[in-house]
């Protein structure tokens, strides 16, 4: 649910100062609209409806549809797949090429030695990015990759995804089917979602962890039929972010048991960290988790990409008995984006087993 | 008791402490030095910045694309339904680029040029960041685009934020406004531009660049202009792309980049010619200026030698003073040509922008790789200048003599005419190559020189013998520069050589202008010319000029590629006024009966050169009316200079007569009724100041343009002949100082101080003289050369050579006031010795 926020804190490490690389020129500070906070503010007696609410809420300043999954491929390895895409509503961009929104698309696919990623922005007022129903079918898209819900009522699943993944020496096509399996989760308070201990701020935000995805990647070796489990999160806001966030360590986890979890940790400048998350049941049921009920601890941290990261973790929840380790199933799993940031695949042991998502920013 | 030799650092200290004696021979190799070091700094730089040139828009040379889409009719342009299916394609690196020439408004006043406004899709420009970081495919044998710190420093500043505009500071400069500057698209300041911040970004000149969706807001009239692809395509993706591709569209590699780089390259290389001249003709002062230095010092290095110093320490000592004076003066040189580079950056830039319609970015400067590059050429060039000068040095200080032996040199000289005369033949025969044919000329320039040693002894003494006996004091004068011109070779080879090229070029120079002057007046046939790219109003114009009977002849063209390179297809007129306006270089029986018809052809010089075609020639091209393929005879071939584009012209029937499509319109009528459709012009929205010319008014222009085009060259030529002069000077000081015994007995019976030096004054105006003649013949051999080879090749038209002898005249006169100022400082002041003073002088 951090994803974009914590993404974000990147932007900010990256564009707070605006000296551009060669240039001894004077340094001037350049926030990018959307990290002051001028669109809508999230209410907490907001009533969340489906699919209404699957479409953009423009009059907020930053949005995503986020996509996570752990498959199977036929050929016995693993693969980790993310797909998102992010909203965002800026006043410098009232005209026609923008009206008010620019997308940016994430897809990243992650084999057992391999990591494909692609990045894609558009502007709001081109058509060439958004999420709109289109012949009564929900679309999310961006140039040429799209999710495409199956549905005519306008409903995200089923659907197919579509995506084409590049890295430094070759690329891969991801053609994916997905089938809800379990209902939503409206997290926080009924999809009010508290960030912090002082409640400043706040999202409207709610995920799919019940998602079966079959279908097929067209690697360069060939192509792999996979299955696998899928996590989808979809959230709103306009107050995430201020000057003494730092970062975000955030995990969505499948149990093998059928049961879900999420939980993060917000790192915050010469404040105590915030950590909370959200045990689901099997059957849909949620718990939201206080700081006070969930412990998160960091058991080892190595050395990526030049960045000190926690990459395994001990969760504790005593009132729901977990007692699990989390760990990244690959070290380097730094997407290499406009704004870098880790999002690996982790498995899950302990007291419950299963695999999951991790994601960390802002190192 | 043994006597201790003295150390090297007591030798250095020793030369120290003559500086107080030989300050004027140190003041001239220093000056020498950094005038050298200074031209060829100041035109490194500017060909630095000019090789950033690119045609049609300087976008491509910012954002480093390799293919673009371009609409194929102006009148039907790319449209964001466009853009968006090739987003939708997968093209997602593709950035749309908007561009717009406006007058900025700052404060309520316009700024003093017109400024293009660039828009990107900065959006598309993070796209771009990262496929130069991880794009590739090898399975669809991509290539890795070319790597680029322009998008990710535009994405990283604009991306997120699109209320900027980017501006080259040096254009920030130039225009005297700063980032709190308020620019407005109109006086009232209603159409506020976002706010400036200064970048500097390679490529980027007389452009602001913005984000497309604010350029297209402010502008909303303006369209998609092109789109640019950053990675590099193979056929198969060119091919597919093609295929899904909106038929008013086409997608064409960035090839213009190269050519323009070719076209602009000429320029270049004669820059650079121009300044290693300069450079030369430098070392030919620092030569002398150290031959004086030496002449100075000898008596003090015999004595050295006498108290034991080895003539290889004095040697070493005076080469590591001069390997400092180059470290020292190569980084003043620097700093002086950087300056002087950024004083005619404008002018380079309004050159190059005129001459070969290209766009120039500013001057970005890497200080210590210039630096490098200029100390080592300058220690190069010091080594060879000094060769001669440590010869004798060493000879004369093995010798028991107190004087500086001469070195013969006329056998070497002979071998060096011969090898010169030889090297430019064989250029010439054999070599297309600019640059080969840029050594021809100089080797001819070199073989002059080397005659000119040969032979200035003999042409002295045929003067001396046609002179008569009743000019006693000419005679004395003749004879005495008969036995001077052996000590000032190498000084009047340095005046020669910058003669010969001053005149070269000078004749180059004016003969291209008679001609563009008679070509263009002959050209202009009409009385007054419309430009009008509307569509809207150029369907109105004809039926609005019939009402003021005046006649309306649009130019209808068509963009078209003839062999893998675009020229322009214009219609032509045969009515008998524009028949006659037309200036051929060579043209067949019948042309314009054949023209008429539609069964032949006029191309440009440039086209016929490039395609290696002749008249008669069939040329096939695609009928603009009918869209098919024709064969046309090549019926004449015109004069077109200053395009650097191939032209060929077709009667207006061959093309669809539609006025709405073409942009020129030859106006023909009396003058009250051009006056009075003017006025009804303005109705039609058409400012009259910006879109309408008399025919004289284009023709002053031009010439204008012309004129500021040489005038970098003229500045070149100038301080060429001034550090020429100057070389002559030093070598006066030495024949002063080393004819002081002659002197003081010339004195003694009862010759004027004044007097003296007058005969001193007239052996080296006749030895300029002398020289003068010489460099006639090569100056005008040069200027051909200049023509038929360089200009051909280069440019790939020519024009006849035009020999005006008050031209040659002005340049004897020039030449000679410039030697005369030099020289007359140090005659004048070697007389206010008094006769006392010159005894006292004598050792």
């Amino acid at each position: 649910m951090f994803r974009l926020a914590g993404l974000l804190v990147t932007v900010v490490a990256l564009l707070g100062c605006e000296k551009a690389p060669g240039d001894d020129e004077q340094t001037q500070t350049i926030n990018p609209n959307f990290l002051v906070s001028q669109g809508k503010k999230a209410d907490p007696n907001y009533v969340l409806s489906f699919p209404k609410d699957h479409l953009p809420h423009d009059a907020f300043d930053i949005e995503w549809w986020y996509l996570t999954a752990n498959l199977s491929g036929d050929d016995g390895h693993q693969y980790a797949l993310q797909w998102t895409l992010f909203r965002f509503a800026q006043s410098s961009q009232q005209n026609q090429w923008y009206q008010g929104q620019s997308f940016m698309g994430h897809a990243s696919l992650h084999s057992p030695d391999q990591h494909w990623f692609s990045e894609r922005f558009a502007p709001g007022g081109l058509g060439s990015a958004g999420v709109k129903t289109i012949d009564n079918k929900l679309n999310l898209f961006i140039d040429d990759w799209l999710w495409q819900g199956k549905s005519t009522e306008g409903t995200l699943f089923p659907s197919v995804l579509n995506t084409k993944i590049i890295n430094n020496t070759s690329s891969m096509e991801v053609d994916i089917t997905l089938t809800q399996t379990g209902p939503f989760v409206l997290q926080g308070e009924n999809g009010y979602s508290i960030k912090s201990k002082q409640g400043k701020h706040a999202s409207h935000y709610y995920s799919l962890p019940f998602i079966d995805v079959t279908g097929r990647l067209e690697l360069p070796t060939g192509d792999v039929e996979v299955s696998g489990k899928a996590w989808f999160d979809h959230e709103w806001t306009s107050t995430l972010l201020d000057q003494t966030t730092l970062g975000w360590d955030w995990m969505s986890l499948h149990f093998d048991n059928g049961d879900k979890l999420m939980a993060f940790r917000m790192r915050l400048n010469d404040q105590e960290d915030y950590q909370t998350g959200t045990y689901i049941f099997k059957n849909g049921d949620a718990i939201t988790l206080s700081p006070q009920q969930i412990t998160l601890t960091i058991e080892k941290s190595y050395e990526v990409e030049g960045k000190t990261l926690p990459l395994e973790w001990q969760v504790v929840i005593p009132s729901q008995k977990v007692d699990i380790k989390v760990t990244a199933v690959k070290r380097n799993a730094y997407n290499p984006s406009v704004f870098p940031y880790y999002e690996g695949a982790v498995k899950v042991s302990g007291s419950q087993t299963g695999k999951g998502f991790l994601e960390l920013t802002g190192y | 008791m043994p006597r201790t030799q003295p150390k090297l650092f007591e030798v250095a200290r020793m030369l120290v402490l003559s500086y107080r004696q030989t300050w004027f021979s140190l003041a001239m190799v220093w000056l020498s030095l950094l005038t050298a070091c200074a031209g060829l700094s100041a035109v490194l730089l500017i060909n630095q910045s000019a090789k950033q040139s690119y045609s049609a828009d300087s976008a491509n040379a910012i954002l480093s694309a390799r293919h673009q889409i371009l609409p194929i009719q102006d009148s039907n342009p790319i449209s964001l339904e466009n853009y968006r299916l090739i987003k939708q394609q997968g093209l997602s690196e593709a950035i749309a680029i908007s561009t717009a020439r406006v007058t900025l408004f700052a404060d309520s006043k316009p700024l003093g040029q017109r400024i293009d406004l660039i828009g990107v899709d900065v959006l598309a420009l993070l796209n771009q960041v990262k496929v130069s970081d991880s794009q590739a495919d090898s399975s669809a044998n991509m290539q890795k685009a070319p790597t680029s710190a322009n998008p990710l420093q535009i994405g990283q500043r604009m991306g997120f934020n699109q209320d900027l505009i980017l501006a080259h500071p040096r254009l920030l400069e130039e225009l005297s406004i700063t980032e709190d500057t308020v620019l407005s698209l109109d006086a009232n300041m209603q159409n506020r531009l976002p706010r400036i911040r200064s970048a500097q970004l390679s490529g980027l000149g007389n452009e602001l660049l913005l984000d497309i969706g604010v350029l297209l807001s402010l502008l909303p009239s303006n369209d998609i202009t092109r789109i640019l692809i950053p990675s590099p395509l193979n056929d198969a993706q060119l091919a597919n792309i093609r295929e899904w591709l909106p038929n008013h569209l086409t997608i064409t590699p960035i090839e213009d980049v190269q050519d323009s780089a070719q076209l602009t390259q000429s320029f270049h290389l004669n820059l650079f010619a121009m300044a290693l001249l300069m450079f030369a003709v430098c070392l030919f002062i620092v030569m002398n200026a150290c031959n004086l230095l030496i002449f100075k010092r000898f008596a003090m290095l015999k004595t050295l030698r006498q108290l034991g110093v080895s003539r290889r320490m004095i040697i070493i000592t005076h080469a590591a003073e001069l390997l400092l004076f180059a470290a020292v003066i190569s980084a003043l040189g620097v700093l002086v040509g950087t300056q002087v580079a950024f004083w005619v950056a404008p002018t380079i830039r309004s050159i190059l922008e005129g001459l070969y319609r290209v766009q120039v970015g500013f001057i970005d400067t890497q200080w210590l790789f210039l630096y490098l590059k200029i100390f080592m050429t300058s220690v190069a060039g010091l080594t060879l200048a000094l060769l001669l000068p440590m010869q004798q040095l060493k000879q004369s200080l093995a010798t028991t003599k107190s004087a500086i032996a001469d070195v013969k040199i006329d056998a070497p000289i002979v071998s060096a005419l011969l090898f010169f005369s030889l090297l430019a033949i064989c250029l010439f025969a054999f070599s297309n190559h600019l640059g080969a044919l840029l050594l021809g000329a100089a080797a001819v320039v070199l073989a002059g020189s080397c005659l000119l040693i040969l032979l200035f002894p003999h042409l002295l003494s045929v003067c001396y013998r046609v002179v008569s006996s009743q000019y006693t004091f000419l005679r004395l004068g003749l004879a005495q520069s008969r036995a001077l011109s052996q000590k000032t070779k190498i000084a009047c080879c340095a005046f020669f050589i910058a003669v010969t090229s001053n005149l070269g070029m000078n004749l180059m120079v004016d003969s291209f202008r008679a001609s563009t002057e008679s070509w263009l007046d002959q050209r202009l046939v009409a009385d007054h010319y419309l430009y009008s790219d509307n569509p809207a109003i150029n369907q109105q114009l004809m039926p609005l000029a019939k009402q003021y009977s005046v006649e309306v002849h649009p130019r209808f063209e068509k963009e078209y590629e003839y062999a893998g390179r675009a020229v322009q297809l214009f219609s032509y007129p045969s009515a008998e006024r524009f028949a006659q306006a037309m200036v051929f270089q060579d043209t067949s029986a019948n042309a314009w009966q054949s023209f008429e018809g539609g069964k032949s052809v006029f191309v440009n010089q440039q086209f016929t050169i490039r395609n290696a075609l002749s008249l008669g020639d069939e040329v096939d091209i695609q009928v603009p009316i009918t869209a098919k393929t024709e064969s046309f005879t090549v019926a004449g071939i015109i004069y077109d200079y200053g395009n650097p584009m191939g032209q060929i012209l077709m009667p207006p029937t061959l093309f669809e007569q539609n006025p709405a499509s073409a942009s020129i319109f030859a106006l023909l009528g009396e003058q009250a009724n051009i006056a009075a459709f003017s006025d009804a012009l303005k109705t039609l929205d058409i400012k009259l100041d910006e879109q309408l010319f008399e025919s004289a008014q284009i023709l002053s222009g031009s010439m204008e343009v012309f004129d500021r085009t040489f005038v970098i060259t003229d500045g070149l030529n100038l301080v060429t002949l001034l550090v020429a002069a100057l070389s002559l000077a030093c070598t006066l000081v030495t024949l002063i100082d080393q004819s002081r015994p002659q002197t003081m007995l010339l004195r003694a019976l009862g010759i004027s101080a004044w007097q003296g030096r007058g005969l001193l004054l007239l052996q080296y105006m006749l030895l300029c003289f002398v020289a003068l003649l010489c460099a006639t013949p090569f100056g005008i051999l040069l200027s051909y050369i200049l023509i038929e080879q360089i200009n051909y090749h280069a440019f790939n038209w020519s024009y006849p050579l035009v020999i005006e002898a008050s031209k040659i005249m002005q340049l004897y006169g020039i030449s000679f006031m410039v030697v005369f100022m030099v020289i007359s400082a140090p005659i004048v002041l070697s007389t206010r010795k008094s006769l006392a003073q010159e005894l006292t002088c004598l050792d």
